[in-house]
């Protein structure tokens, strides 16, 4: 889950935040994910130092409250490519077997 | 600002840290009013969202509070308890070391990462 949110923040550039980051992360998994589990991740992934986060204006469609925009940090970054680096490698190796399957 | 949020709705958002609150309540009127949400609906649904959000703060902290022992230490605890409440031949005295055995320590806390695992299951992590 947590690659899958840090995905849908980079995707979603600087307009990432809890609505858009949910639907960005069900719409990828082509199912429902509970908002609980996206806004834990988020959580999470901050704590671990790779996201920032800042809040924009409160805006009347909110009833005045701020948004909080997610943003990758360069330790984020680092991850995911790593993580990609990683897959890659993975079906490098298995792709010729998953094809004579 | 604090009307536009139910009152049910608000009890549960409690659980939700105080530093995200405010913002996590406005995803969720701003999503309520892009759905035409409206009345009950609208109350039962923030209620519901604030419920599951809370509940999955909770569980965070509930589980960093606990430290689980390592598989191999619990069957070590649980092997030791229980050979030490088989040796003595007495039944009364077995029958208290078997009642010591199953408080121990190790089985509690055994017990208690099944229930954490459960309540994260049931709250879809």
């Amino acid at each position: 889950m947590e690659h899958r949110v840090l995905l849908a923040v980079l995707r979603l550039g600087s307009d990432a935040y809890g609505i858009p980051i949910l639907e960005e992360v069900c719409g990828r998994s082509r199912r429902r994910v509970s908002r609980a589990t996206v806004y834990v991740a988020l959580k999470r992934l901050e704590e671990k130092g790779l996201l920032t986060s800042r809040l924009g204006d409160s805006t009347p469609e909110r009833g005045g409250r701020a948004k909080r925009f997610f943003k990758l940090k360069p330790a984020g970054l680092r991850a995911l490519r790593e993580s990609r680096a990683m897959y890659l490698d993975l079906w490098r190796d298995y792709e010729s077997v998953l094809d004579r399957a | 600002m604090i009307a536009d949020v139910p009152y049910p709705a608000r009890l549960f958002a409690r659980l939700v840290p105080a530093v995200d609150r405010a913002t996590i309540l406005g995803d969720l009127v701003e999503d309520a009013s892009f759905r035409s949400l409206s009345g009950l609906h609208r109350t039962l649904w923030m209620t519901g969202e604030c419920a599951t959000i809370g509940a999955g703060f909770s569980l965070t902290r509930v589980r960093r509070a606990f430290v689980v022992p390592r598989v191999h230490e619990l069957a070590m605890g649980l092997a030791l308890d229980g050979r030490r409440a088989l040796r003595n031949p007495h039944l009364r005295s077995a029958s208290v070391r078997a009642v010591i055995f199953c408080g121990s320590v190790a089985t509690l806390a055994f017990a208690c990462a099944l229930l954490v695992s459960s309540l994260l299951s049931a709250a879809g992590f």
